[in-house]
């Protein structure tokens, strides 16, 4: 399956609309956030693995480009798509997809594995770290976006 | 001509850095592992910018005169430590480049103890509310941002600006 990963549609709550009669710029990270969750269950980093209270994860980094306002009453679908994987973190990219087909915004983060007797950061077990490379092998024959790594500058 | 109204006094400068009001961490942003979800800094960063919005002359007033908002282009954070129910941060806002329709401007999320929490880098653009299109700004807007760039020019650049993401091996 060379396909990003596509999480289940999501719609948007009406106490994230702003002033400007849209999506709130803060909300858009709540979706991205949810969308990550089946990766997650994929990698075996789901609710089953972090529930037991010895690891988890972190977000350490995220960035969102936003490309179009999403208004109350839309449908979202969150793709998931793995850039790459280091023994203790992933970077992963992705894309926030109105039903009608179009992208509102992208998301590109980096996923910590969480000891959390420190809390500090440490590798993933050998099998999370099968799944990862699993998946990451696999996605490497999709294109990478050409946002990714992008510096963040203004258009003159 | 219609006159702008002066910007409101609004933020403090500390030690280099241009603050925002204190806000409160709240039990609904808290996730499973018992700290402040990731997506709620971005709610933090978005109340914490409005010391600086309002200084800028960006308000609701703004709007209703003018038929320009803002909105966000590029939005980038950066989570240096974790926040927990009840504790107590400020936002600092600081102007990094200012272009013709859009300006690009980093924040620090600050612990009442003084540590940072959060880094975030945004670039925001001036949009015509009706053609929801981005537009130039108001000679009186461009003025003001072109007046805090340079206050903010006296203080050092954050080393993390501008820096690509990626994993350690």
């Amino acid at each position: 399956m060379t396909k990003p990963y596509l999480s289940p549609p999501m719609e948007l709550q009406p106490d994230w609309i702003d002033q400007n009669g849209h999506l709130n710029m803060a909300y858009y990270g709540v979706l991205f956030d949810m969308g990550v969750d089946e990766a997650a269950r994929m990698f075996g980093l789901g609710w089953d693995y972090t529930s037991k209270g010895t690891h988890t994860t972190y977000s350490a980094e995220f960035r969102i480009r936003y490309v179009r306002e999403l208004h109350l009453g839309a449908t979202v679908r969150c793709s998931f798509r793995l850039l790459d994987v280091g023994p203790k973190s992933f970077h992963f990219c992705q894309e926030l997809i109105h039903a009608e087909g179009w992208v509102a915004a992208t998301g590109e983060g980096i996923s910590l594995h969480i000891d959390q007797s420190g809390p500090k950061v440490v590798p993933y077990p050998a099998e999370v770290k099968a799944k990862l490379d699993e998946v990451l092998a696999q996605h490497a024959a999709l294109p990478v976006p050409d946002w990714v790594g992008a510096p963040m500058r203004i258009r003159k | 001509m219609t006159q702008d109204p002066q910007p409101l006094m609004t933020g403090e400068v500390v030690d280099n850095r241009y603050l925002g009001e204190e806000m409160e961490i709240r039990p609904e942003w808290i996730d499973f592992n018992g700290h402040l979800n990731m997506a709620y800094y971005g709610v933090l960063f978005d109340q914490g910018c409005n010391h600086g919005f309002r200084a800028l002359g960006f308000g609701a007033d703004y709007r209703d005169r003018h038929g320009f908002t803002t909105m966000t282009a590029d939005f980038r954070i950066r989570y240096l430590r974790e926040l927990h129910l009840g504790d107590v941060v400020r936002c600092s806002f600081r102007v990094v480049k200012v272009g013709t329709r859009a300006f690009h401007y980093c924040q620090e999320l600050i612990h009442r103890d003084g540590w940072v929490s959060a880094t975030a880098e945004t670039v925001n653009l001036h949009v015509d509310i009706k053609a929801r299109r981005v537009a130039p700004y108001t000679e009186a807007r461009k003025l003001a941002l072109e007046a805090m760039a340079a206050e903010h020019a006296k203080w050092p650049l954050p080393d993390w600006v501008g820096l690509p993401l990626g994993v350690r091996s």
